[in-house]
């Protein structure tokens, strides 16, 4: 009996585990705009919208992405391979309906300073038969301005410690 | 045996709008005229773009029962957005090469990729959690 019962609480709770759906993010509602700020010498992240579609001669065809590339100043461009898909934009969602969110850390931070983030998409071409083949072909690469800073103390100031007073 | 050197004839047009790939594998279809169905599939071919020779085409295969045979073969071209005129060329080893077809223009628009459509969009950079 005691083991039907933990059975039954274990279906439970991966049921209620499996049912859990993040919420989209704040990029498929939003229109982000600059200037962006991060912490120097620390990795930061990007996030990024992708249509879900896209025309192809006039007919509207699913996009079809395999991985990304990411720039940051004269770096050696990066293929950071598809990053990590977040939940899809909601069919409601206004600018971005049905679109595909994304999000990258990076691996190491900038130094401070002003500095440029080159982001673009790639997929394999295909054949004529519309398979793919091995040449990748790359998007319109979008240029992103942003600065590096050190990280600012919005808070009070730290009491003095260690006060001494002299005769 | 002049027979043999008659000019290709573009006949299936619509397939080159394969070529609005970027360097995509592009198969192209023509009519040949030549003595047999075989003499057609062993021709070499080459194509030319605007005139300059752009390359031979592979995997060349002549099919019907009497000339002109419906002939189609490979190529791997690479065009940006414009307007070109291809012309393609038959020889036959040991006994001469034709004159060229005439012209087909192609027009590449804008490739479906890249498109602004489909660049990263919405960039944010946030720093990350410590």
């Amino acid at each position: 009996m005691r083991q039907s019962v933990i059975l039954l609480l274990l279906v439970l709770g991966t049921g209620a585990v499996a049912s859990v759906q993040e919420a989209p993010p704040q990029i498929c509602f939003t229109t982000m705009s600059g200037p962006f700020t991060v912490t120097s010498g620390a990795p930061f992240n990007i996030s990024w919208i992708m249509s879900d579609s896209v025309l192809e001669n006039n007919v509207s065809v699913p996009s079809r992405v395999n991985g990304f590339y990411i720039q940051v100043d004269g770096d050696e461009k990066d293929d950071i391979g598809m990053a990590t898909a977040l939940t899809q934009c909601p069919s409601t969602a206004i600018p971005y309906p049905s679109d595909y969110p994304y999000t990258y850390k990076t691996t190491k931070g900038v130094t401070r300073g002003s500095h440029m983030l080159k982001i673009s998409a790639w997929n394999y071409t295909l054949d004529s038969n519309g398979d793919p083949t091995t040449t990748r072909q790359e998007s319109v690469v979008a240029n992103i301005p942003f600065s590096a800073g050190d990280p600012i103390q919005y808070g009070p100031p730290v009491s003095p410690t260690n006060v001494v007073i002299f005769k | 045996m002049a027979h043999r050197y008659h000019l290709p004839m573009w006949s299936f047009l619509s397939s080159i709008a394969l070529a609005l790939q970027i360097a995509a594998p592009t198969t192209l279809y023509w009519d040949q005229s030549a003595p047999t169905v075989q003499a057609a599939s062993a021709y070499v071919y080459t194509l030319y773009v605007n005139g300059l020779t752009n390359s031979t085409l592979t995997n060349v295969s002549c099919t019907g029962t009497a000339s002109p045979y419906t002939c189609t073969g490979m190529s791997y071209l690479t065009l940006s957005q414009g307007s070109y005129n291809l012309t393609l060329t038959a020889h036959e080893v040991g006994d001469g090469t034709s004159g060229p077809s005439l012209p087909y223009t192609l027009l590449v628009p804008v490739s479906p990729y890249p498109s602004p459509d489909w660049a990263p969009k919405n960039v944010t950079i946030t720093p990350a959690e410590q």
